[in-house]
């Protein structure tokens, strides 16, 4: 029996407006440069809610990249000066400013169905013409990215995959040879998607019933708190 | 497309979100590659206003409807102001109702309206460094102390107060160059496969 296995078994349900103060809470405080320690609390946070809605894999990804950010940070920066070394700190920061934003990103894009989305947005009583394109976007993001892995494979196999050179020498060969497939491919998408949503009756006119269970629990709550503490924290020092 | 009225439908709505994401997904990508350089995140404004340009023209031109730029315009604000820059949100939707009415002076049908609405919605592109007027000390100093003072050196050298306009300016610039080349791509690509 995998780890997998048995994280899957003890699969927490958040819900996803809980999702959404952790990510803007996390984002406000990541970008307001918290010290170390809230960083380091901040990751183990996610770590542990990824892990408990079955992302195990990506969690030692996350943890073998901040852990050579950090090793980088204390091991390599004392021991070079010079003109490169703001440039070098700034990558290696900045990528660790943005880790976990991207990670209570994907707690929030991976692990949260469509209707998960529309139910909890009915909740806090938004108008439905916020609430639909909201919902999609959210759903949509993972699915571009999928895209955008393809049609660059397809690209690259007929020779023309864009590079630093490539984006310098002729920009706006590039530009359409990226923009004109993602643009054809979120068009289509976008069409298919529309019909498989009303033929399931999402312009219906009555109140929608949801399977899930979308309610605030104790666990909830104290991701909220933590999410608002840490922002007032950032706030104040 | 089949209907000549001006209501949003569910079937726009849907199409709206996938094309916010679109563009969201650009904007945060061209972003992020840009914003290791000091000098190369001032211009991000403009490389992300001609790139995002195709994205609009096909945006809008798939969703000819009042109310569709409003919404991408909030989508944008509240994205680009979860950094803490809540003044972002305002001028998103500010920019947005302006790119709007442009639109609807047009009558969700013309070229050149199209395009002068994407020059004013590029201004969406700056929005974060507004920051850099109301909360630029503190933004040195927290540079300061995260990226080394040759980091916070070069960003201060680059940002006195006067900036925002030259980004205003160059955000204008690239809005135009990126409507034009979107609005030809749209014609070379998709009007003839039947997309839009």
């Amino acid at each position: 029996m995998g780890v997998g296995e048995i994280t899957q078994q003890i699969k927490l349900k958040l819900d996803p407006r809980t999702k959404f103060v952790l990510l803007f809470g996390v984002g406000s405080s990541c970008l307001m440069l918290p010290p170390f320690w809230l960083e380091i609390a901040t990751f183990i946070l996610l770590s542990l809610l990824l892990i408990a809605s079955g992302r195990f894999r990506s969690v030692v990804k996350f943890a073998v990249i901040l852990s050579a950010m950090i090793s980088l940070d204390i091991i390599v920066v004392p021991n070079i000066s010079g003109g490169g070394v703001s440039l070098f700190l700034s990558v290696a920061r900045m990528a660790r400013l943005i880790l976990p934003i991207f990670m209570a990103a994907m707690l929030l894009l991976k692990t949260t169905s469509v209707s998960e989305f529309i139910i909890s947005f009915e909740r806090m009583r938004l108008p439905v013409k916020v609430i639909i394109p909201f919902s999609v976007m959210f759903r949509f993001i993972p699915t571009i990215s999928e895209e955008w892995k393809s049609i660059r494979d397809a690209m690259r196999f007929r020779g023309i995959g864009i590079s630093v050179k490539s984006v310098l020498t002729k920009p706006m060969m590039t530009l359409e040879y990226t923009m004109v497939p993602l643009l054809m491919s979120t068009a289509t998408i976008a069409d298919e998607l529309a019909a498989a949503s009303l033929s399931r009756g999402l312009d219906a006119d009555t109140k929608r019933s949801c399977i899930g269970d979308i309610r605030l629990h104790g666990s909830d709550y104290l991701l909220m708190l933590f999410s608002v503490g840490s922002v007032i924290y950032g706030g104040l020092t | 497309m089949n209907s000549k009225t001006m209501k949003l439908k569910t079937k726009d709505l849907i199409v709206a979100g996938a094309f916010a994401a679109l563009y969201v997904v650009v904007l945060f990508s061209v972003v992020s590659v840009m914003g290791f350089v000091p000098i190369l995140y001032l211009i991000a404004p403009f490389v992300n206003s001609v790139i995002l340009g195709s994205i609009y023209m096909m945006y809008v031109s798939k969703v000819p409807k009042f109310g569709v730029i409003l919404i991408l315009s909030a989508v944008v604000g509240l994205l680009t102001s979860s950094g803490g820059v809540w003044m972002a949100l305002i001028w998103c939707l500010a920019v947005g109702i302006a790119a709007e009415f442009i639109a609807r002076a047009g009558g969700y049908c013309s070229k050149n309206f199209y395009i002068a609405s994407y020059t004013v919605f590029a201004c969406t592109s700056m929005a974060p460094f507004w920051m850099l007027v109301f909360a630029k000390p503190a933004f040195i100093e927290s540079c300061e102390a995260y990226y080394g003072a040759d980091y916070a050196a070069a960003i201060d050298k680059f940002t006195p107060e006067w900036i925002i306009l030259i980004l205003i300016a160059i955000a204008l610039i690239g809005g135009l160059i990126g409507g034009i080349v979107g609005s030809k791509l749209l014609k070379k690509h998709f009007k003839k496969a039947g997309v839009v």
